[in-house]
């Protein structure tokens, strides 16, 4: 059993995929409503199973002979990630509920995605790594055209599906020419090959390659023009669930390639992410600006906070030391935390059909659900950066490390950057507090508490980490207290 | 009673929300309680005044450590030049809630618990001696505005609120940039990481390029919300559009929060640089008076006339800030009161005319002083200390900053004077249509202030008067304290110039680039 405890956070997600796949052709129609229970209670036991793997192999945490590490950075986003999973079984069983759609294949590929997502946290070796993202992507095409009668689902698979495929053709070629010049695709390899050996261009080609297919994955511009169709194509739930667990994969991956293998080669990446970062900032933010769509709105907003994740990047290459890493993480907690709060309430609102998902449908929301509508613009407030939510702080201390490692410039356009986005967050704040009730509006049928309490929790979590910051600091390589306070419940 | 400060933030911090939390249930307790509320805060800083040593510096110190790591840390003083504004803003506050409960607008609860949450944001940027915490009191003031101005405005309260929180929050990002730029600088020189204004003060920044652009990071956020031409277009909009009452507060006491800010935080931290930069600032503004006297000139607006005349006057503080000479400072400080007692108060009758006639259309009334003779000499007399006639309050202050300006820089000092009798002619004129000539009413009943409002407006009728007449209580509290800051000013110290590259690496950096 100890030998088997490292693996259990990857593959227990596979199991219990297969469980809910099972149940649902071998269950009765009228039992099939506990489907999204059990795997609720799964993904508690994956994050759950982390923990304990991340305890049984600490000090050290090398597995496998150093292809996986379960360091404090990867039991960090497996907790995130399967945070954001559960959150999203939560919304989504409203969802498939309303559409009538089979329950059993949509929780199954979210396991699935998510011990891909797992794997991405924990992988040092650039195959595992590219698997891992590979089994991420296919499970979120199909996710994201899971209804199949909707043309725009369809519409948005598709297009994610063929930049996503050309992205990952991209990678893997630049995997393969840096295992050209270095013989070895363990990240650690990687590093020692080029702080003793001369830079080849070759390397540098395959760095660049792998650079711009990892931009692609997170949606970075110019790169960034599938995710607006795809998050307007997917359903609510998907859509948060690509915003904010796949996103937060995707940069575990990103800070772990750059700041652990191609630390010696930062000369050739910094500037490289640095224009990355100045281009989606300035594009997140100008794009957002004109959506009236809810949807893409949030996925342009998604590219800009992407554009401050990249500076935090540059940061990382430029100045040794953990506080780049704990500055992003922190960074990527709050826009999580937040994102999911903002998609919750979003998949309550939008629960009598997907086309309630104007902008201005969110009219007069501050009267009738006053709650919703608290929660709601303290998550957009958090965003636009107003003290002491964890928006704020979490700008702040980005910025800070990034500003510490002389990139003046760079945190001058996020200042911008961040102006310009105070219009169109406050203009769905104005939504909902100035303009009376919208007259086509129909009240939601249900009033989910799950969902509700989810928006509360997240409200509340963003409030205090932007107000007790302390605790979060210690993040990387921390997250001691957490896993004190575990110890201390004895619940591992 | 340690945390007397404390108190004076966070009671009406936690008693607005708690009062917005509880406004749709129960209503009607809500707006007694914030009477109450209001009136305690009030008491709490006359006790504040009391205890306040003259001679002292800063006094009733709190501290605590917040985010230590980060040199972050709660931390509250008060001084001569912070201690008027604490005392006016309660005061103030409790004016406009009364106003509120008297008004026939029918303000709902939540209006008044905003309004408490408004005043401890005012208060706690007033205290703050961190720049993280002032920075975050300084963003909770914008929130309160925020709802007050778009919920409670005129029909063009949208776009107006919306162009008003944008100005700000530009300012304050780069206010923000500004702060952590200075924080790596000060964490580059001695290793740690500190926010504290006294210890920033120690970090001289030199007179290059870069500590220019710091300086101007510093004060932009301030000039937006004094605010001094050509920042200023936010103004109009926002002052005409929100309700009545709110923009008493807005001119009377947020505007007064970007003169403090420059006090408190530019001028100290740049000392070098005022030398280079305020003949500029102060061009412009003396170009701020003028162009606010010719825009009220050409008002036909009541509330539009009297936010123009409110740009003209901040712009003179600005111009005495910029001086920074005992007489110019000293005068300031008393101008701040002046202002916020003039200005707020005809923003108060405006909105007894808004209430009663339904328009603030200048056209559409005249010889309101046949009408309402109280009325009418209230409103001559807040218009007179506006325009500082000796004897009242306004010429003290005017007077003051003149007198500093002429004796630094004679010709400026004499085109200030010059402009300030366009103020004269805007308000005569203003009197002129508005209280007398031929009766010109909308509405058939006279105005009448009834009993309520006129002890709501008796103390600022009462400041008008007795501070043009007996100025010691004020200047007595304040001389120290500004004799110290400007010790603290011209004090010689090692200056050193913030750098942009590499020459302030980390040593284990330098090491691997070397």
């Amino acid at each position: 059993m100890d030998k088997l405890l490292p693996f259990l956070p990857v593959s227990l997600p596979v199991l219990f995929g297969l469980i809910v796949l099972l149940l649902g052709v071998f269950l009765p129609l009228k039992q099939r409503y506990l489907l999204p229970h059990v795997s609720l209670v799964g993904v508690a036991f994956v994050a759950l199973s982390a923990i304990a793997a991340y305890k049984a192999v600490a000090p050290n945490g090398e597995i496998l002979g150093g292809y996986l590490i379960l360091d404090t950075y990867s039991l960090f986003f497996s907790l995130l990630l399967s945070v954001a999973t559960f959150i999203t079984m939560l919304s989504a069983s409203f969802y498939l509920e309303r559409d009538g759609l089979v329950k059993a294949e949509f929780l199954a590929l979210l396991f699935f995605c998510l011990s891909g997502m797992l794997l991405l946290a924990s992988s040092r070796d650039l195959i595992t790594l590219f698997v891992a993202l590979e089994i991420v992507s296919m499970s979120v095409y199909v996710l994201v055209g899971y209804d199949r009668d909707n043309l725009k689902a369809n519409e948005g698979a598709f297009k994610y599906f063929l930049l996503g495929s050309m992205a990952s053709a991209l990678l893997l070629y630049g995997i393969a020419l840096l295992y050209g010049s270095v013989a070895s695709t363990r990240l650690y390899q990687i590093h020692s090959y080029f702080s003793t050996h001369a830079h080849e261009p070759l390397a540098a080609m395959g760095l660049l390659l792998v650079l711009v297919g990892l931009a692609f994955k997170v949606a970075a511009v110019p790169f960034h023009t599938w995710s607006p169709d795809a998050y307007e194509g997917a359903s609510m739930p998907v859509t948060g669930f690509m915003a904010t667990a796949v996103k937060a994969a995707v940069f575990a991956l990103l800070i772990r390639v750059l700041g652990e293998g191609f630390i010696s080669l930062k000369t050739y990446w910094v500037e490289v992410v640095a224009i990355l970062a100045v281009l989606t900032m300035l594009g997140g933010n100008i794009l957002a600006y004109t959506q009236r769509n809810i949807k893409r709105m949030l996925a342009y907003s998604s590219i800009a906070h992407t554009g401050y994740l990249l500076t935090g990047i540059t940061a990382l290459a430029l100045q040794p030391g953990n506080e780049a890493v704990s500055a992003l993480l922190y960074y990527l907690l709050i826009y999580v935390l937040s994102s999911l709060g903002i998609f919750a309430a979003l998949t309550w609102l939008s629960s009598q059909n997907e086309s309630l998902v104007q902008i201005s449908d969110l009219a007069g929301l501050g009267k009738k659900y006053p709650l919703t509508a608290l929660g709601l613009a303290l998550l957009f407030f958090s965003f636009i950066g107003i003290p002491p939510l964890g928006g704020f702080f979490a700008k702040y201390y980005l910025f800070l490390t990034v500003l510490k490692a002389h990139q003046l410039f760079l945190v001058g356009v996020a200042v911008l950057a961040s102006i310009l986005s105070i219009v169109y967050y406050l203009k769905i704040v104005m939504v909902m507090y100035m303009e009376p009730l919208a007259e086509h509006w129909e009240a939601p049928r249900i009033r989910p508490v799950s969902l509700g309490a989810v928006l509360g929790c997240c409200s509340f979590a963003v409030f205090w980490a932007g107000f007790a910051p302390v605790n979060f600091l210690n993040v990387f390589p921390g997250l001691l207290p957490l896993l004190e306070w575990l110890q201390y419940t004895s619940l591992i | 009673m340690n945390h007397l400060l404390s108190l004076l933030i966070f009671l009406p911090l936690v008693g607005g929300l708690v009062l917005l939390a509880l406004s749709r249930k129960f209503a009607s307790v809500v707006k007694p309680a914030a009477l109450g509320i209001a009136l305690i805060n009030l008491l709490l800083a006359a006790l504040v005044g009391f205890r306040f040593q003259p001679q002292a510096g800063f006094q009733m110190e709190e501290k605590l450590a917040w985010i230590p790591k980060m040199g972050i840390e709660y931390h509250l003083a008060i001084d001569g030049i912070s201690l008027f504004l604490v005392l006016l803003i309660p005061i103030f506050i409790l004016i406009a809630l009364c106003m509120a409960q008297f008004s026939k607008n029918a303000y709902p609860p939540a209006f008044f618990a905003l309004l408490l949450c408004f005043e401890a944001g005012l208060l706690g940027t007033t205290l703050a001696l961190n720049l993280f915490l002032f920075y975050l009191f300084w963003e909770l003031m914008l929130i309160p505005a925020f709802f007050l101005i778009g919920l409670w405005g005129g029909p063009k309260r949208k776009p107006a609120v919306l162009k008003f929180v944008i100005y700000t929050m530009a300012g304050s990002l780069v206010f923000l940039l500004s702060i952590l730029f200075l924080g790596v600088q000060f964490y580059s020189k001695t290793g740690e990481w500190s926010f504290a204004l006294p210890q920033l003060y120690q970090l001289r920044m030199g007179m290059g390029p870069v500590a220019s652009l710091l300086f101007f990071g510093f004060a932009l956020a301030f000039l937006i919300k004094v605010p001094l031409f050509p920042l200023h277009t936010w103004l109009p909009d926002t002052y005409s559009e929100a309700p009545t009452i709110v923009t008493f507060l807005l001119s009377g006491l947020m505007a007064k929060m970007g003169i403090y800010g420059l006090l408190r935080i530019t001028i100290p931290l740049f000392p070098q640089l005022l030398e280079r930069w305020a003949p500029l600032l102060s061009l412009l503004a003396i170009a701020g008076i003028v162009y606010g006297a010719i825009a009220a000139l050409g008002q036909t607006n009541l509330k539009r006339l009297i936010a123009y005349s409110s740009l003209s006057h901040m712009s003179l503080l600005v111009l005495g800030v910029f001086t920074w000479n005992l007489a110019s400072l000293q005068g300031t400080l008393y101008h701040m009161i002046n202002h916020a007692v003039a200005t707020g108060a005809l923003f108060l009758l405006v909105s007894l005319i808004e209430e009663h006639y339904g328009t603030t259309e200048i056209a559409e009334l005249g010889g309101l002083a046949k009408e309402t003779p109280l009325f009418a000499s209230l409103f001559l007399l807040m218009t007179f200390a506006s325009i500082g006639v000796p004897g009242l309050n306004g010429f003290v202050g005017e007077f003051l900053i003149l007198l500093g300006v002429t004796t630094q820089v004679p010709l400026l000092g004499l085109g200030a004077g010059l402009t300030l009798i366009l103020s004269a002619a805007y308000m005569l004129w203003l009197t002129q249509r508005l209280l007398f000539g031929p009766l010109k009413s909308p509405v058939a009943e006279p105005l009448k202030l009834c009993r309520y409002r006129q002890i709501v407006l008796a103390p600022l009728v009462l400041a008008v008067v007795l501070m043009g007449l007996y100025t010691q209580p004020v200047f007595e509290r304040t001389t120290a304290s500004v004799r110290q800051y400007l010790q603290m000013l011209h004090q010689p110290q090692q200056v050193s110039e913030p750098t942009l590259l590499s020459d302030t690496l980390p040593a284990s950096e330098a090491q691997i680039h070397g």
